[in-house]
């Protein structure tokens, strides 16, 4: 795979922080790099331009990540998209919430351009069976945990 | 298994096949009552307090949102999780149902090999994501 063709879409509602992101996945990629301030403009140019990724921060307004998660898998034109949370929450049923809102990857920031570079290449190269698979184990495993 | 230890959910949908269709998924986490309008839905939410609410918003006696406005305004029934699986994709209705309370949006057909374990996390977690709005 060429990957400096992927294009990744960065959610953030904290302008110095998506540039930041921005700039740092363009550097360390090469990807191509779209920006939103807000769940609602995400989701708006994830229609728009079918990113091959997306980095969603968890707490924003109007629309929360967990809830823009949701919203993409659940419609079938952008369920297949790779999707990675990036959020300050460090709790481990935080993370459980991410993961079971669909979300392939949930990195705890900091994190440096070169690492989420690294984790958007392995989330594109995951087959839509390998995600749906993993779900089942999520919801297997963790789900267990969760009702003791 | 023991199907009364099952948590309660109520499917609203008025297509028949699409009614069936969600039950078979869901009936093995789920003890399932079917409900083929809004009115119907009301009535299956009062009887056995469900713990979710599947609903289609295209229902023959008016628009899901009423349902959905009517559960907000109650202290208890607003605990009940709700999650649409229509035909509707717009945006502008998976935002106004996100801001309604909403707690999941699928587009219709949802995958039938994620849709109940996604149903399963939703009530485990569903609450916690509530908090993050």
């Amino acid at each position: 795979m060429d990957f400096s063709l992927i294009t990744v879409l960065v959610v953030d509602d904290n302008p110095e922080l998506l540039s930041i992101l921005a700039e740092g996945l363009e550097l360390a990629g090469p990807f191509h790099v779209l920006t939103a301030q807000d769940g609602l403009q995400g989701l708006e140019l994830c229609l728009q331009h079918r990113p091959d990724c997306l980095v969603i921060d968890v707490k924003m307004p109007q629309i929360n990540g967990y809830q823009l998660v949701r919203l993409l898998r659940g419609d079938p034109q952008t369920a297949q998209i790779p999707l990675i949370l990036l959020t300050a929450l460090a709790q481990d049923y935080e993370r459980s919430v991410g993961l079971s809102a669909g979300t392939d990857r949930y990195l705890i920031k900091p994190v440096t351009p070169r690492e989420l570079a690294k984790v958007v290449r392995e989330v594109v190269a995951l087959s839509h069976q390998e995600r749906q698979k993993r779900f089942q184990h999520l919801v297997e495993v963790e789900g267990e945990q969760l009702d003791e | 298994m023991n199907q009364r230890a099952l948590p309660p959910l109520v499917v609203a949908d008025p297509d028949p096949a699409w009614q069936h269709q969600m039950m078979l998924l869901l009936q093995r986490d789920f003890h399932c009552y079917p409900a083929s309008t809004l009115h119907e839905a009301v009535q299956a939410i009062e009887r056995v307090h469900p713990v979710l609410l599947i609903m289609e918003l295209n229902q023959p006696d008016g628009d899901g949102f009423a349902l959905i406005h009517y559960l907000q305004a109650s202290p208890e029934l607003r605990r009940i999780l709700i999650a649409c699986v229509t035909t509707r994709s717009a945006i502008t209705d998976k935002v106004r149902a996100i801001r309604a309370g909403v707690d999941d949006y699928i587009v219709k057909p949802p995958d039938a090999v994620t849709f109940a374990g996604r149903m399963v996390m939703l009530r485990r977690l569903g609450h916690m994501a509530r908090s993050y709005a």
